[in-house]
């Protein structure tokens, strides 16, 4: 029995599952897509006739009735998009990625893929997936309601120089990655609880118990899986952080592009992280 | 799998054409286009002196093919305004007032801001009677835009060439008084409201009476009772009590009227500290007074 130090040779692994021969390992991704496209779609012609008809209350009540004009709309597209895409991966996009956990077991157990059976197989999951969609996103609030108020104190730093005011350029230039990082920490603290409850038939507790059963002793390498991937979205963070100019030198169009962007890497990133996690459980529990 | 991408890709284009096509020349694209046209404007103005003269030709060409598409509603009317702003750009002012003509239209606001633009251009050749003749329609007719409600206030700061300075002065601000409290009274409970004692108050402080600016001050703090509106209410109130006023009294009764009123406001205890500090200097029969600027001292006690 040989025990897996390299997060390389998971990830490599898991690489080799995203195979042509089993074409429908990808319908997840290219569904997930589709949905936050059309969601995208939609938001994008909200302030327009026809939807405007349904969205314009919606939007001047919430936000304001300046947001129903260009370009000020395309600066509120990306926030209406993460709350849609937010209640969308609770009940949807998750559940659609957690397919991939009973197609990487079947990948590796050689049978076939089939993504209608492992839909239906994860379909009766799925109350204790959505429980561990809303697990993460709670995570996830927590940690960015604790950053917040550590901002807001650092913002209240009247320092001009000195530790105090590195202290504040630090925290308030860091905002962005620092999300990124208990992202990051969030999804590695829980990525074995869809794992659990598909391939082990466990309900949400037995599974979020059995999660940190399996992370203990393995942590780090499974904080390395989710942050190797992770790594591809860094580009997109640094555009998102200088929207500003990139909307000065091309267009407030630039904005709906970057989402855009974001729908295919987060996707491909998570349906990947899930896969890589799935082939390190398999194969822990294969050796032990 | 090759299908399902297909029958999507299909799917989000067809939505796409169709939004498109049904929102097509719609308020959205026109704001869009004239978004653009705007920008190419914005640059010019910010390069003038670099932007030979047929770019700015090209700008106003689009400009009135925009105005002629759009023709009939507000959008043709900034176009419109838009093509007099390039020709006073250029200086051309006589052109540019013919211009701003065809922008008076259907939206009030752009009509005032249209007239104000014509304005201008007189003031700006000198003819500062025929530019007060319109400035004095606009108050007239387009009192609640936001250029008809800070022209009162403008006119009272303009310098008169010619005649009697003090007597033009004097009835300037006689009339901006008595055109914001209108404003006021006949606005009750708004935002116009809230900026007309506002601007009630910027009106008396230049016509330098303190006691009709605490009370503009105190009726702005009881009926719109924000954060940010408070602080800055408290702060002048305070300012003006202790040296020009001499009168602690005012600013105690306003804080005081303003705890009854709303005895579970964030700002009651701050205006207790207030009112406390402000009896301390009362009891000393302290007189504090700004010393005008460049001495050592700002402010000199007297007891």
């Amino acid at each position: 029995m040989s025990k897996i130090k390299s997060p390389l040779i998971v990830l490599r692994s898991a690489f080799n599952i995203f195979k042509f021969e089993h074409q429908q390992i990808f319908y997840p991704f290219i569904i997930v897509i589709f949905i936050n496209s059309l969601v995208l779609e939609i938001l994008y012609f909200s302030p327009r006739y026809p939807l405007s008809i349904f969205f314009s209350p919606i939007i001047s009540r919430i936000w304001g009735e300046q947001y129903l004009h260009y370009p000020m709309d395309l600066m509120l597209l990306p926030k209406m998009f993460y709350y849609t895409q937010m209640v969308i991966s609770l009940f949807l996009s998750n559940i659609l990625i957690v397919v991939v956990v009973d197609m990487v077991a079947a990948v590796n157990s050689e049978k076939k893929v089939n993504f209608t059976a492992s839909l239906k197989e994860t379909l009766r999951g799925y109350i204790y997936i959505v429980l561990y969609s809303s697990l993460s996103l709670l995570m996830f609030q927590i940690f960015d309601k604790v950053y917040s108020r550590l901002l807001h104190r650092a913002l209240k730093i009247h320092s001009t120089g000195g530790t105090y005011f590195l202290i504040k350029e630090l925290v308030s230039y860091a905002a962005p990655y620092v999300q990124f990082i208990y992202a990051i920490f969030v999804a590695a603290s829980l990525i074995y609880i869809p794992v659990l409850i598909i391939l082990e038939k466990k309900k949400f507790l037995g599974a979020l118990i059995g999660n940190f059963k399996v992370l203990f002793g393995s942590f780090w390498l499974t904080l390395s899986i989710v942050f190797i991937p992770t790594l591809f979205y860094l580009p997109l963070l640094l555009m998102r952080d200088s929207i500003g100019s990139l909307v000065e030198i091309t267009s407030p169009e630039i904005r709906v592009l970057i989402i855009a962007l974001s729908i295919f890497v987060t996707t491909g990133i998570n349906i990947f992280i899930v896969a890589a996690a799935t082939t390190y459980y398999l194969y822990k529990k294969e050796n032990s | 799998m090759k299908r399902l991408i297909i029958i999507f890709v299909i799917i989000l284009l067809f939505i796409y054409v169709l939004l498109s096509l049904l929102s097509f020349r719609g308020d959205y694209c026109a704001q869009r286009e004239l978004w653009w046209i705007d920008r190419k404007l914005d640059f010019i103005a910010s390069h003038r002196e670099s932007i030979p003269d047929y770019i700015i030709n090209q700008l106003a060409n689009r400009y009135r093919i925009y105005a002629k598409r759009y023709n009939g509603s507000s959008y043709a009317q900034s176009a419109q305004l838009m093509i007099g702003n390039l020709y006073s750009l250029r200086n051309e002012l006589p052109e540019a007032r013919l211009e701003y003509q065809k922008a008076l239209g259907i939206d009030k606001e752009l009509s005032a801001q249209a007239e104000l633009a014509i304005a201008k251009t007189y003031e700006a050749e000198g003819h500062w009677d025929q530019a007060l003749v319109i400035y004095k329609g606009i108050i007239q007719n387009y009192p609640v835009t936001t250029s008809g409600f800070s022209l009162p206030l403008y006119l009272t700061r303009h310098a008169v060439a010619v005649g009697d300075q003090k007597a033009y002065t004097d009835e300037a601000d006689a009339n901006a008084l008595l055109f914001y409290q209108r404003i006021a009274v006949n606005n009750p409970k708004s935002k116009l409201e809230y900026n007309a004692l506002m601007m009630l108050t910027i009106c008396q402080l230049n016509q330098k009476d303190w006691s009709g600016t605490v009370k503009t001050m105190g009726e702005i703090m009881l009926k719109y009772p924000f954060g940010k509106s408070i602080q800055q209410m408290v702060r002048a109130i305070n300012l003006l009590c202790v040296t020009k006023l001499h009168d602690y009294d005012m600013g105690i009764n306003i804080y005081r009227q303003f705890i009854q009123k709303y005895p579970t406001h964030l700002a009651d205890p701050y205006l207790k500290k207030m009112i406390k500090d402000l009896q301390v200097l009362k009891n000393k029969k302290l007189i504090i007074q700004i010393a005008p600027k460049g001495n050592d001292r700002h402010a000199s006690f007297t007891k």
